[in-house]
């Protein structure tokens, strides 16, 4: 009875897996990299 | 108009700007310089090695490969470990591309998204591929 609902966000969380991810490692390099820029900025 | 560099603010977001290098011939930017300056790293660093440890160059990707190795065979359930250098490749171009954005400078292609999201559509479309073939 439930299946066709575990189907669609099993679906739908493997697809987002994908962005999940890759906006991650690029927020990280970005956040990361701006900080140490800052931090150099104060020196 | 003099300013005193310690007025000077810096932006800390212009260092993520793809601007286009006036060299070779002109269609050369900032990211794939970089792109091509990782693929010449990686391989320099794994044609000169050499299997009796001698240089720290050496112990450092000895010592990754094994780390590779053991998290490759914690979490991918296959007999013959096929996909391992699939892994090791993408490991060693996000830890170059890392290390080379901490020179000043420089410029780091894991923080402009085009990148990040073709690594991980390539998988995801491999990695598919991949099952619907072995498992038809």
């Amino acid at each position: 009875m439930i299946a066709p609902f575990l189907i669609f966000i099993e679906a739908v969380s493997y697809i987002a897996r994908v962005f999940s991810l890759s906006i991650r490692l690029f927020a990280n390099m970005l956040s990361g990299h701006a900080l140490l820029k800052i931090l150099i900025g104060f020196s | 108009m003099f300013i005193p560099i310690f007025l000077v603010v810096l932006d800390p977001l212009e260092q993520f700007d793809v601007l286009a290098l006036p060299l070779i011939g002109g269609g050369l930017t900032n990211l794939s310089l970089l792109l091509a300056i990782n693929v010449v790293i990686m391989l320099a660093w794994f044609s000169s090695y050499s299997a009796q440890v001698t240089n720290n160059y050496d112990f450092v990707l000895r010592s990754l490969y094994m780390l590779v190795r053991s998290m490759v065979r914690e979490n991918l359930y296959v007999r013959k470990q096929q996909y391992f250098t699939v892994l090791f490749y993408l490991f060693f171009t996000l830890l170059i591309a890392n290390l080379v954005g901490m020179v000043p400078y420089s410029f780091t292609i894991t923080s402009s998204f085009v990148v990040t999201f073709f690594i991980a559509m390539t998988h995801f479309v491999a990695i598919n591929h991949l099952a619907v073939v072995k498992h038809q």
